[in-house]
């Protein structure tokens, strides 16, 4: 328990301030940048606004332009999808033009799975990353798609937090290009830096051949690890440049770089909060919403710990012995750490330290609920939209309660808003339940071939709620790459991601040109920890509302029939 | 409406409820029903539940046999019929109240002026707008109109309630509409028709009971949404879950799945949705308060500025003598005592403040030694006062009418006398002059007094989190005295029709819900663009039309009741929405465990409800009992009393929300024991 205890203290004592000071960073970039007068910016800045100004001039991109949401949502789509098409035609090129060899043939349907898994933010891998990819897609190809999706889902995020705070849309191009040069490059690089002196290898591309103690043959891949690795962490993809994922040492050398993992991967969340706070001049509002948040995470990480530590009781009961739950867990970083991580991915991105389907069936559950809920920190961008998504129905709920129009941050929310946010948690549900009773059907006979039942049923669940969710986790042991799941969950994740993104573009210009009103002793106050509590409730029963059936038919039944 | 209680044509209770009734049964039709999603979703639960009664076996092999099945579906059949049945009763017992105005105004014989000035006889029904009808003492006024001559008392006891007669006249601002279906108690009226057969506000009650005229509020629309979403979610749920269990090869009955989908969606609300908002309506027109559009008051309860015009609202609208003011060499003894004079045979409010303001003076004088020709006040002199038998001829009465009577006589004029009227006139007091045969010998400074109980109604208006705005004709310096007595928020001095309009608009740019009160003409615009304008039943056709409620007992002061019913209509349906979810989630979770074929999951089953089919009737039984049980509470709506926003959110999520929690565990459990004594 104590150990649990200080490894929270320690994450929370340095995402709190770290996020704090992203979010300051963010608000003075994408929000009150016009206000500071040019003596108050720092230093960074005005090399920032250089090279801006630079690329805004050679791009023709007039800044103090202002788009309306359909403006900005059609120039956000157009460009990913004139990304999106050009990647998949290269990489079909690099794949199929035995330019490059390859350990086995990769199928169309993998590279439609793998262009619209990384274009989503999503990185759930049917393929494995150091096996059977040529090196300039992993190497090139995919981390391209990983800093378009981030960009794309800061500037969003941005966005919606900018036209419900202050009324104001903004400029698509300005946003994304600004996420990169503000947000994205400088951190990344930073945190880059401090993983080389962490011990993480960063190089030029290419294989080693070693022969091992036993006289074996075997290739090892090195390359830009730290950097991609920031990138991956920070940019909330939980990609892999190598198929264990963070487990891999070059990936997560020590003790140390796995907490660190831990914070920079929930870190833009956390910083979209608080710039929501700042742009409300209410930081007591941030505190509020992440109280809510963070209640859930503990509580979430302290039972999967608790149960991991149990281990499996019927192991234990024919062993006579007591312990832990090992199973799929790196010895270098422990069952408690490993937990958290876990538990922490799941609500954020698909980085893994450890095999998921080892876990306890509850802690699975739980990690089901995290990728049905979305708006616990949530993956990049779109969580704090989700997360502000949870805001609307507590503020629907209190206005109904106390017999006032709903309103958000002074902003009535009316019947347009009301069906947009009801489609963003309607949208993953609908998806699911169409695309896996479908997927089941066509593909019938290859699942059921072996295994129990109901621990099948939770892997292709958690498969496509990971997709729908843009986490990109698996519990692996499906044998997912094949071309109807290819197909199936590549819709998934285009869903997932361009369909809230459509949804709550609809939901900020709605509520960007009502008109907000005075403060007034009477409104109901949001930033309480009555408010907190209401919105806690409103997130875990909305969300169990939908998926509890899922739920109960896979991991709770799994540990009913084994006890 | 205690009057049209009374009458013997009223629809008894009987009536009311064998109405409802038959209503219900009619709405069952799929096409009516189909217009509420939820209880559409039941319907056809219903629907599939009869074929699996004639036949258990349509969907796959089940244990359950036709009585058992038949049992469920006549729950289902009942839970739409109460839900239907509330929503009717609401209809049918607003119809009642105003089933007896109709009763009032039947098709009548009237007098109307052909264009050529002759007199025609025609029966009501024929009249159209623009047309001139004059009407007797003792005739039944057909239709709403405009005064254009002539001045009556009206008793407009049928629509306010309020017994004593009205005096109505032509031109002046607040009295010169009538209503169709008030009589006139004596003199005669001409008046220009200014509504048609249908449309009159007696109609629009009619209509609104009914229900013809029902456009959805934008609040309604969202609860409909939220409402019809939550619907789909578990639509989907459920369907995933037959196909999931379909492909785990789990066998659960399909009447299982239909009885949990019926428990889970939110019927409570479903059903109590629109005798809700009926009721509400109703509300506001026993209150005499005619909401022209429905969104009127709903939206009342988000007002945050009120508006209201300092004359009749805040003060009593009569003015009072404070001050007796000497010109020339005149001594205020003197001019109190021929003010007292002059305002003996004076009888309105305005002439016995003069005496009781000369008695405070010390003039005492015995009305019996008093001997001369009274000269009353009228409309056409606009002065009074007596000629004594000594000969002199005192008057008082307005300046104008004062001044031109001692111009007729060549009398003098102090020169001072115009700049005190005007001193008086600009600080929105009314000026009187007196005069004693040919001399104006003294003004009476006549003041509008602030009503007493305003300084409380302000009190609970700020409570209500609405702060007040005054427009005055006062000068700044009044205004702004006046209003730091009442404690109001901000004024308009010396107040133009625009200036009103232009600070409400000011207002609604800080996005703020404004209300105005008015009745004059010079109000219209300001009504108009007020988000809620309730223009008084006296005021005029200008403003009735302008505004989008109308009080028909011209108080202003109802304001706080309107708002208080408008808050108290969305509570109701915000609180009723939540223990409705929140009843279904707990029922969900209790009923779960009995009916999944998992092994193990009995471990859930916490309550310890018999599993399977009592399980599953015992939460029908539940869904179907708590609609006829909470329908006293949709009609009388909750008590909302003075709480701010914080409180009540507090007290409802303890009533409604845990209430909601523990209803179903304990009605569940009680009916399962019940059934268990039974199967």
């Amino acid at each position: 328990m104590l150990e649990i205890g200080l490894n929270l203290i320690l994450i929370f004592t340095l995402l709190i301030p770290f996020g704090f000071l992203i979010g300051i960073t963010i608000s003075r970039s994408f929000v009150y940048n016009k206000q500071i007068e040019n003596s108050k910016k720092t230093y960074p800045e005005k090399i920032f606004e250089k090279i801006e100004g630079f690329i805004f001039r050679v791009c023709s991109i007039n800044p103090e332009e202002e788009m309306t949401g359909r403006q900005y949502l059609g120039t956000l789509l157009l460009l990913n999808l004139i990304i999106g098409t050009i990647i998949f035609f290269i990489a079909t090129i690099q794949i199929t033009s035995h330019c490059f060899t390859l350990q086995k043939p990769i199928d169309i349907s993998s590279i439609f799975h793998l262009t619209c898994s990384y274009l989503t933010n999503t990185d759930q891998e049917h393929l494995n990353a150091d096996i059977d990819l040529p090196m300039i897609t992993r190497f090139f190809i995919i981390p391209f798609l990983m800093l378009i999706s981030s960009g794309t889902g800061i500037s969003i995020s941005i966005m919606f937090i900018r036209a419900i705070t202050k009324g104001i849309i903004g400029n698509f191009y300005v946003d994304f290009i600004k996420s990169f040069i503000r947000i994205v490059f400088p951190i990344c690089f930073l945190i880059s830096i401090l993983f080389v002196l962490l011990g993480m290898p960063n190089t030029i591309p290419k294989l080693i051949s070693y022969e091992t103690l036993e006289s074996a043959k075997e290739t090892l891949t090195i390359g830009p690890i730290a950097a991609l690795e920031a990138i991956i962490l920070f940019g909330q993809q939980g990609g892999s440049i190598y198929s264990s994922n963070a487990s891999h040492p070059f990936s997560n050398p020590t003790y140390l770089t796995n907490l660190l993992h831990i914070v920079f991967m929930t870190v833009i969340p956390v910083a979209l909060i608080f710039t929501l706070g700042f742009c409300l001049n209410n930081n007591r509002q941030s505190m509020v919403l992440l109280l809510a948040l963070f209640s859930i995470i503990i509580f979430e990480v302290v039972l999967s710990c608790m149960l991991e530590l149990r281990g499996n009781p019927m192991h234990n009961a024919i062993l006579g012995t007591d312990f832990p739950n090992w199973m799929g867990k790196e010895t270098r970083f422990g069952i408690i750490t490993s937990s958290i991580y876990s538990i922490l991915a799941s609500n954020v991105s698909g980085a893994t330290n450890s095999a998921l389907d080892g876990y306890h069936p509850i802690s699975i559950g739980m990690m089901i609920f995290n990728l049905a809920d979305q708006g616990i920190l949530g993956g990049q961008g779109l969580g704090p939209i989700y997360a502000l998504n949870y805001f609307i129905y507590t503020a629907i709920f209190i206005g109904f309660m106390t017999g006032k129009s709903p309103e958000m941050f002074g902003r009535k929310i009316e019947k347009r808003e009301i069906i947009l946010s009801s489609l963003i948690l309607l949208l993953n549900p609908l998806v699911i339940s169409i695309l896996i009773p479908l997927t089941i059907n066509i593909q019938h006979l290859s699942f059921i071939s072996f295994h129990d039942h109901i621990h099948y049923y939770t892997r292709i669940l958690y498969e496509f709620l990971s997709a729908a969710s843009n986490n990109g986790s698996g519990l692996e042991g499906l044998t997912d790459n094949i071309p109807i799941l290819n197909y199936t969950l590549g819709a998934t994740m285009l869903l997932g991601w361009f369909g809230p993104i459509t949804l709550s573009c609809g939901i900020a210009s709605g509520l960007a040109n009502k008109k907000t009103r005075l403060k007034s002793h009477e409104i109901f106050k949001t930033d309480t920890i009555l408010f907190s509590f209401l919105y806690l409730f409103m997130t875990v029963s909305l969300t169990l509302l939908t998926y509890f059936p899922f739920i109960v038919l896979g991991p709770i039944s799994e540990v009913l029939a084994k006890g | 409406m205690a009057k049209i209680k009374d009458n013997k044509t009223i629809t008894t209770r009987a009536k009311i409820i064998q109405n409802a009734t038959i209503d219900s049964l009619k709405q069952l039709n799929p096409f009516v029903m189909i217009k509420n999603p939820i209880m559409f979703v039941v319907e056809i639960c219903f629907i599939i539940m009869i074929f699996l009664t004639i036949d258990p076996n349509v969907f796959g092999l089940s244990e359950l046999n036709k009585t058992s099945n038949l049992i469920i579906t006549i729950f289902l059949f009942l839970t739409l019929f109460f839900a239907n049945f509330a929503e009717n009763l609401a209809k049918q017992i607003g119809k009642a109240q105003v089933e007896s105005l109709r009763l009032i105004r039947g098709d009548i014989e009237v007098k109307r002026f052909k264009p050529d000035g002759y007199i025609e006889y025609v029966f009501s029904s024929q009249l159209v707008r623009g047309d001139l009808i004059r009407v007797q003492e003792g005739d039944l006024i057909p239709l709403d109109g405009e005064i254009v001559e002539g001045m009556a008392t009206v008793d407009e006891s049928a629509i306010t309630g309020e017994s004593s007669p009205v005096l109505k006249e032509a031109g002046s601002d607040t009295a010169s509409t009538v209503t169709g279906g008030t009589r006139v108690l004596t003199d005669s009226l001409l008046i220009k028709i200014t509504s048609e057969q249908g449309e009159t506000y007696l109609d629009q009650m009619v209509n609104i009971a009914e229900g013809i005229e029902r456009h959805k509020t934008p609040n309604e629309i969202s609860l409909n949404v939220l409402l019809t979403s939550s619907t789909i979610s578990f639509l989907l749920a459920i369907f995933m879950l037959a196909v999931l269990m379909n492909y785990l090869d789990i066998h659960i009955e399909a009447t299982y799945l239909i009885a949990l989908l019926v428990c889970l969606i939110p019927t409570t609300i479903g059903g109590l949705f629109t005798p809700i908002t009926i009721s509400g309506f109703e509300k506001a027109n026993a209150l005499n308060v005619l909401a022209i559009s429905k969104k009127s008051i709903e939206s009342s309860g988000d007002i945050n500025i009120l508006f209201l015009d300092k004359t009749g609202t805040l003060t009593h609208g009569n003015r009072m003598a404070i001050e007796f003011i000497p010109v020339g060499d005149n001594s205020l003894n003197e001019i109190a005592r021929i003010a007292y004079l002059a305002s003996i045979f004076d009888h309105t409010p305005e002439g016995k403040s003069i005496l009781t303001l000369a008695k405070r003076h010390g003039i005492n004088i015995d009305h019996k030694s008093i001997k001369g020709i009274p000269h009353e006040f009228s409309a056409h002199t606009r002065m009074s006062g007596i000629d004594l038998e000594s000969g002199k001829s005192l008057r008082k009465g307005s300046p104008e009418a004062i001044i031109k009577y001692v111009q007729t006589k060549n009398g003098t004029i102090w020169p001072e006398t115009n700049q005190i009227v005007e001193h008086i006139a600009k600080e929105g007091s009314t000026p009187l002059l007196i005069a004693k045969n040919n001399e104006i010998i003294g003004v009476i400074h006549l003041k509008d007094l602030i009503k007493s109980n305003m300084k409380g109604k302000f009190k609970e208006l700020s409570t209500l989190g609405i702060e007040t705005v005054m427009c005055t004709g006062d000068t700044n310096t009044t205004a702004r005295a006046i209003a730091a007595e009442l404690g109001i928020y901000d004024f308009i001095s010396q107040a133009k029709p625009e200036d009103k309009i232009h600070l409400i608009r000011e207002y609604q740019n800080k996005g703020m819900m404004v209300a105005m009160i008015g009745d004059g003409t010079n109000d219209a615009p300001a009504l108009a663009q007020a988000d809620i304008g309730l223009a008084m039943n006296n005021g005029t056709v200008a403003a009735k039309e302008a505004a989008n409620m109308i009080d028909l007992d011209s108080d202003p002061t109802k304001i706080i009741n309107i708002v208080k019913i408008g808050r108290q209509l969305l509570t109701t349906r915000g609180a009723i929405t939540t223990f409705s979810i929140i009843n279904d989630i707990t029922k969900y979770f209790a009923l779960l465990p009995t009916i999944f074929p998992i092994a193990g999951i009995e471990r859930l089953n916490f309550m310890h409800l018999e599993p399977g089919y009592p399980a599953i009737l015992s939460a029908i039984i539940f869904n179907t009992l708590i609609i006829p049980a909470m329908t006293p509470i949709a009609l009388k709506g909750i008590n909302i009393k003075d709480l701010s926003p914080n409180r009540l959110l507090e007290r409802n999520l303890i009533i409604f929300g845990i209430g909601g929690i523990i209803a179903p565990f304990v009605g569940m459990k009680v009916i399962n024991l019940l059934l268990g004594g039974i199967f």
